[in-house]
């Protein structure tokens, strides 16, 4: 197989995510606006951070005026999964030049891995293993931009009216709830939950992190090893 | 909040997040033992979700609130519903939304 027939192979691959990937990019995009970010920062939001759940988690913080360190925090706190996933793609990019290592980690995403890595399980030789990675983690990232983009302009025009800004909790209903795998992650996450009802009043909006700790910790009380992933 | 401020948190998330998910292609030469970090950051995900939903539904300037709430709270719920079934954010947005038009305009 050639190496272009693998990038495209991969880019393929990534059609059906990229019919939900779209309209959620424009949420995002929609909702910066939405929040009072410049339309430069709106899109250099998906460029440079490129990671939907935490960027929708710096435009609710920023909306509710809190403090740098703790948007900064919280948006690496739900980034973290990225450890796992790098550290899964290790392996497959070893022996790679730097400067394509640094964009093959760029381009790095929950959907990007998911396809890649399933690639490489099926058997996938290396460097075409590679090009099929680079496929499909280059088509989120073309229609990323392209949906936040959308979305911005889009959300100059809207109406307060409309009530869009509700979008936002609803597509965190709709990130949850394939997270609810098994009992543990339910009472991590009901835990969490709760916890944020009282202590969101804590200063700085330091309430999220606090929450997400006491959750975290709830569920690795509650679980016991294997009973995961 | 400040144009600049906001420019600082984008450098500096898009800075870590790239380090995140670079940082083991860079210096992982075989398979690494992560098993404790999975098991944390198996919890991440539903724990910042649910946190995050639960203040968004729940919670007005830190109170309780039903009253004008209510009809979001509702439309939630039954959005949560409609992920559940259809597993499709798309899906999960629109009729969310629909359900609180719906509900706002029933209720006034």
């Amino acid at each position: 197989m050639q190496v272009r027939t693998a990038y495209w192979k991969g880019f393929k691959a990534s059609a059906p995510l990229l019919l939900g990937i779209f309209p959620f990019a424009m949420i995002v995009g929609t909702m910066a606006v939405a929040a009072g970010m410049t339309l430069a920062s709106s899109f250099g939001l998906s460029l440079f951070v490129f990671a939907g759940a935490s960027q929708l988690a710096i435009i609710d913080l920023v909306g509710k005026e809190a403090p740098m360190f703790i948007l900064i925090i919280t948006a690496l706190v739900i980034n973290m999964r990225f450890l796992i996933y790098s550290a899964g793609m290790a392996p497959h990019f070893k022996g790679l030049k730097v400067k394509h290592k640094a964009m093959l980690s760029y381009l790095l995403t929950d959907q990007a891995y998911i396809l890649g890595v399933s690639n490489f399980e099926k058997g996938a030789e290396k460097s075409q293993g590679m090009w099929y990675y680079l496929g499909a983690a280059s088509a989120l990232w073309i229609v990323w931009q392209i949906g936040t983009a959308a979305g911005i302009f889009l959300g100059k025009g809207a109406p307060e009216s409309w009530g869009l800004d509700f979008a936002v909790p609803l597509s965190f209903i709709a990130l949850l709830v394939p997270t609810l795998k098994n009992k543990a992650s339910g009472f991590a996450a009901a835990t969490a939950a709760a916890a944020i009802l009282l202590v969101n009043s804590l200063p700085m909006n330091m309430g999220l992190i606090v929450a997400v700790i006491i959750g975290v910790a709830s569920g690795l009380i509650i679980s016991r090893k294997g009973d995961l992933i | 909040m400040s144009p600049w401020i906001v420019w600082c948190v984008i450098l500096v998330v898009g800075l870590g997040t790239f380090t995140l998910r670079s940082v083991f292609i860079f210096v992982l030469d075989g398979a690494a033992d992560l098993s404790i970090l999975k098991r944390i950051l198996y919890f991440v995900p539903p724990v910042v979700m649910a946190a995050l939903v639960s203040s968004s539904l729940l919670l007005r300037d830190d109170l309780l609130v039903p009253g004008p709430g209510l009809q979001r709270l509702m439309a939630g719920l039954i959005a949560g519903l409609i992920a559940w079934k259809t597993r499709n954010i798309l899906a999960t947005i629109v009729g969310g939304m629909a359900i609180m038009w719906t509900l706002g305009y029933l209720m006034n």
